[in-house]
């Protein structure tokens, strides 16, 4: 079952005068469940096409669809509220609200959507606990080390249980073992709780992880690889 | 609500900027309102204390033709009726005013008689408790009368001196007495002592013959604020209960130049918290524009979770509130001390006083702050503060996510 349908999306940016084709006509499937990895140089169009698939950008044509729901059709209030319930996002860095803990930073989603106080630190709590970080709950973002931070982006983008997870470069700033462990864990969850997370990587180690990568070039998809 | 609080510390002196701004502003607001008001309040009740009273009851035709021909007949029935009005602690009394010429040997001066009970003045007119050089006068002396000082000088008569008083009668022919002069009053007001020649009751009715009557009746009642209609409202009821020969005035009508400054100083009051507000305005809107930019990636952030526009608007305005509410407190104890403290001991103004005698006020100003004030000012601040604030609240809405997590 389609969880994510991408229909001949073009992206195109300007900068003053230049015109900066950053999608070209990209289509793809992705189903239910799927760990797939966005990989490509720099440049390629991973970040747009993420951004296009979680709705926080629009394709200059073409059209997304997620969950059967479709974005062109949505107002940016729909599209918040949509995000809000369905799609979780893991950046490459700065994911977390220095002024809250790593709790409050977990159960600010749920808090959003209108949950109360008790069950939003319940569930955000056991998440915590699934990404091995009950202990430093109560910490700021400045005090937990990259790696640390980068789970609790996990935990935050997973406990309000969406559909789909995107995340760009989870691991660009991290060491390789930790990044290692990272994706081990991100894996774990899309198997315990099948959500379909797709990710971008320049690494070939992360891509190793996927159950399929998807090769950009200049905005297309140059190959696909399905283990 | 825990996020903004947090939030408001990240950047301490940032969120000082703003606290001493609206601290400044609130201060300066309330303070200088209360001082304004005091200075106004003084004014005010320093020409009432010149003989207008809080309201005053004359003859209809008295205020067109101030003679005798329009005097009260039967003025003590009239004054038992006012009496009944009068809400508690209020105090009405009779007088006789009327003008006359002083004559000396060399010299003839208009003067203003007013010819009243010197006790029942006490509280009601500065008659009450002038300071007097010489003797007192007894309200049953028929042939003494008190001068102010300088009319004393100007006519180089001093305290058992005699003169000529002429006033007109009540058939139109001038009436001539002559009376001595029992002491010397010094008020400080310079028009006043140079026109008033007080007297009692009795030698005024006596001269002029006219037993019974008198030309008004000064009414006084306690009064917080002279901005409330409570005068009006007094001068009402009188009317109501008396013919249409009689006629009850306000003290707004009877000076209405005092009134008049009344209403200048409001609007005044009104420029100066304009100003104020601009300025504290300016350091709001501007230093919260810099915290928004400053953390434009976290606005980012929050819209792509699925924040709302109106939850990030509510995020920013909540932290506004708070500094301002914590600006308004701090604001207000301070202002409260300080206007606490100086309405025990006044604010001294005699250097000044000689210009200040000229619009009468008086060489020592005691703020006056109402409750309504304060609430006034504090309201003014905060919603104002939190409409302009919604600038910069709209700017961090306006962040879209895929600019701010560019660029990492
Ligand atoms: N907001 C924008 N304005 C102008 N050009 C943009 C914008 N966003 C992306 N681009 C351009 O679009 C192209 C694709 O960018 P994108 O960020 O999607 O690539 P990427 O594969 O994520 O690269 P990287 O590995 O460096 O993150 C690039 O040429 C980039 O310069
Ligand atoms: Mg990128």
């Amino acid at each position: 079952m389609s969880i994510v349908q991408v229909t001949n999306v073009e992206k195109i940016y300007t900068q003053g005068k230049v015109e900066v084709k950053a999608l070209d006509g990209i289509t793809l499937s992705i189903n239910k469940g799927e760990f797939v990895a966005l990989a490509g140089p720099s440049g390629s169009g991973k970040t747009t096409l993420l951004n296009i698939i979680g709705g926080i950008d629009s394709p200059s044509k073409g059209g997304v669809t997620v969950d059967e729901n479709i974005y062109s059709e949505m107002n940016s209030f729909q599209r918040a509220d949509f995000r809000l319930y369905n799609v979780g996002f893991v950046f490459q860095a700065y994911n977390l609200i220095p002024v809250l803990s790593a709790v409050e930073n977990v159960e600010y989603v749920l808090k959003l959507r209108g949950i109360k106080s008790k069950e939003c630190r319940e569930r955000s709590m056991a998440i915590l606990s699934e990404v091995g970080l009950e202990d430093m709950a109560d910490r700021r973002p400045a005090d937990l080390s990259g790696g640390q931070q980068q789970r609790v982006a996990v935990a935050r983008a997973i406990v309000g249980e969406p559909a789909l997870i995107l995340a760009d470069e989870p691991t660009a700033n991290l060491d390789s073992e930790t990044g290692e462990d990272l994706l081990k864990l991100m894996l774990k969850l899309n198997k315990e709780k099948n959500v379909t997370f797709i990710f971008s990587t320049h690494d070939k180690m992360v891509m190793d992880y996927a159950t399929r990568v998807i090769y950009l070039r200049d905005g297309k998809i140059e190959d696909t690889h399905t283990i | 609500m825990k996020m903004a609080w947090r939030n408001i510390w990240r950047n301490p002196r940032r969120t000082l900027v703003i606290l001493t701004a609206v601290f400044i502003g609130v201060t300066s607001m309330v303070f200088l309102a209360a001082l304004m008001k005091g200075m106004v309040f003084s004014m005010v009740e320093n020409s009432l204390y010149n003989l207008t009273g809080h309201v005053l009851v004359r003859d209809a035709d008295f205020v067109a033709d101030p003679t005798i021909v329009n005097r009260l007949k039967g003025i003590d029935k009239i004054l038992t009726k006012v009496k009944a009005q009068l809400p508690e602690g209020g105090k009405a009394l009779k007088r006789i005013r009327l003008d006359g010429f002083l004559n000396t040997a060399r010299d003839s001066v208009g003067v203003n008689v007013v010819a009243t009970d010197l006790d029942a003045e006490k509280g009601v007119s500065f008659i009450g408790d002038i300071q007097i050089d010489g003797l007192r006068l007894d309200n049953s002396d028929k042939g003494s009368v008190l001068i102010g000082y300088a009319l004393s000088k100007k006519i180089g008569l001093s305290v058992g001196k005699k003169f000529v008083l002429s006033m007109q009668g009540t058939d139109g022919e001038l009436i001539a007495r002559s009376f001595r002069i029992k002491g010397i009053f010094h008020t400080g007001q310079e028009e006043i002592e140079k026109s008033v020649i007080i007297m009692p009751y009795i030698a005024a009715e006596k001269m002029l013959s006219i037993d019974g009557d008198g030309t008004e009746i000064v009414v006084d009642i306690p009064i917080s604020d002279f901005e409330k209609d409570d005068c009006e409202t007094l001068a009402n009821k009188i009317n109501n209960v008396m013919p249409d020969s009689i006629k009850a005035l306000s003290w707004k009508d009877v000076i209405p130049a005092v009134s008049a400054y009344l209403t200048l100083y409001r609007s005044f009051m009104y420029i100066w918290y304009l100003i104020v507000f601009i300025a504290m305005g300016f350091g709001i809107v501007n230093t919260v524009l810099m915290a928004v930019y400053e953390r434009m990636r976290e606005f980012g952030l929050l819209r792509a979770m699925g924040a709302r526009s109106i939850d990030i608007l509510r995020m920013v305005l909540t932290e506004v509130c708070l500094l301002i509410i914590i600006g308004l407190v701090a604001g207000n104890i301070v202002a409260y001390i300080m206007i606490s403290v100086m309405s025990s001991t006044g604010l001294d103004l005699s250097a000044y006083s000689s210009g200040m005698d000229m619009i009468n006020i008086s060489r020592i100003i005691y703020p006056v702050l109402t409750f309504g004030d304060l609430v006034k000012a504090d309201l003014t601040v905060l919603a104002l503060g939190m409409a302009i604030s919604f600038y910069p609240a709209c700017k961090a809405c306006s962040f879209s996510p895929v600019e701010t997590m560019r660029n990492v």
